[in-house]
């Protein structure tokens, strides 16, 4: 038991894949590199999948990569409404890389989404993201005064949102993609074969997609929020 | 193990990068090609709307030249059997006419001739009579002048009573 506890450890811990080194070394982890992998496969599949589009005659990777973008597109333009269509391309890169992320773990990589870093930078960019959306829809001054919506005195807790918010996203999805990997690994230990396959269908596949799917929702709800 | 550090920040960046990339490399070609034949099938149709209102227009010109043509015709053939009619009547005038004359000048013929035969039997009877009373009066001179007299007066009296 102590193994399974050294070596689940061991999964869990970041490592610093090299050092840059400038201003006394920059420590650049796996979940970086991991990141870069992914940035990479993405634009380069993006790339190598648009090319030749004609309005005519189109090939069969041509009308399935419509369908793809156009439901992907559709289904973060359904969360975050009509007025919230600027935001829309950017929403559904988060759905991608995080969905992307959660289930590399399958293709042998570490997922990003397993380091505080990333989901932490994630929702900071969620939060960020809500807090322009609100100015641009309202103005500095309707953003500001929004705090004090519906009463003045929960302005308080209306600044604590700005804490809560992007801490409970950040939380949820580091906290799932952790549990289910123990979890899997605890599996593993009890019996290696078949059954860490049934189950990884759902912690690695489902819930993995799910938490990205959850993590875009929120962020769409929150944005739909501040824009109205 | 949970330790925040510089990572987070250039997971900020590649996110970003990532997230303009993405627009640029799939959502926007995407998009693009989906609006571009969007705005091809609406020109077609377009196109194709005229081209119908173009040859309902074609028809109408057509249907209405056609009927033009056909009252045309109608037009023409009932002058033409008009003149026919015309034509027709004048031709049986004439002819009736002609043939009032024709017979009006058989009879003063007819008349004529008869007269020149009456006249001619006149003659021929007087000259029988005349051969004959000469034949029973004898070839006496004297008595020829007295025959002579003779003849007119039956003559004469003939003519009275025919």
């Amino acid at each position: 038991m102590e193994a399974v506890a050294e070596h689940i450890q061991e999964e869990l811990n970041v490592q610093t894949v090299f050092t840059i080194p400038a201003f006394g070394g920059i420590p650049v982890a796996e979940s970086t590199v991991v990141t870069w992998i992914i940035m990479a496969v993405l634009i380069v599949l993006a790339i190598i999948l648009t090319r030749g589009f004609t309005t005519r005659n189109i090939s069969k990777r041509q009308a399935a990569m419509e369908v793809i973008v156009t439901k992907l597109l559709g289904l973060v333009e359904g969360m975050v409404g009509e007025e919230g269509m600027a935001y829309v391309p950017y929403l559904t890169t988060v759905l991608l890389y995080i969905g992307i992320s959660n289930i590399i773990g399958i293709f042998g990589f570490k997922s990003p989404t397993k380091d505080l870093n990333v989901t932490l930078a994630l929702a900071i960019m969620s939060i960020v993201l809500v807090q322009i959306a609100g100015i641009r829809a309202k103005g500095i001054k309707g953003w500001l005064h929004s705090f004090l919506e519906p009463i003045a005195i929960v302005t308080p807790f209306n600044i604590l949102d700005l804490i809560t918010r992007p801490l409970s996203l950040c939380m949820r999805l580091f906290g799932n993609v952790l549990g289910a990997f123990v979890i899997m690994k605890l599996i593993e230990q009890v019996l290696p074969v078949v059954l860490p396959a049934v189950f990884s269908l759902y912690f690695d596949l489902f819930d993995g997609l799910l938490q990205a799917y959850v993590f875009v929702f929120l962020t769409s709800l929150y944005i739909k929020e501040a824009i109205e | 193990m949970l330790s925040v550090n510089i990572n987070l920040v250039f997971t900020i960046i590649n996110l970003l990068i990532l997230a303009i990339a993405m627009r640029i490399f799939l959502y926007k070609p995407v998009q693009k090609i989906i609006a571009q034949r969007k705005e091809e099938a609406d020109s077609e149709y377009a196109k194709a709307a005229e081209k119908q209102k173009e040859a309902d227009a074609l028809k109408d010109q057509y249907t209405k030249s056609l009927k033009e043509l056909e009252d045309e015709k109608k037009e023409t053939l009932r002058t033409a059997r008009k003149n026919a009619d015309e034509e027709y009547r004048r031709i049986i005038n004439r002819a009736e006419s002609k043939a009032i004359a024709i017979k009006s000048d058989a009879q003063i013929q007819a008349e004529s001739t008869r007269q020149q035969v009456l006249k001619r039997a006149e003659r021929e009877i007087a000259d029988m009579v005349l051969e004959a009373t000469t034949k029973m009066t004898g070839d006496a001179a004297e008595g020829k002048e007295i025959n002579s007299s003779l003849y007119d007066e039956f003559l004469s009296k003939a003519g009275e009573q025919s």
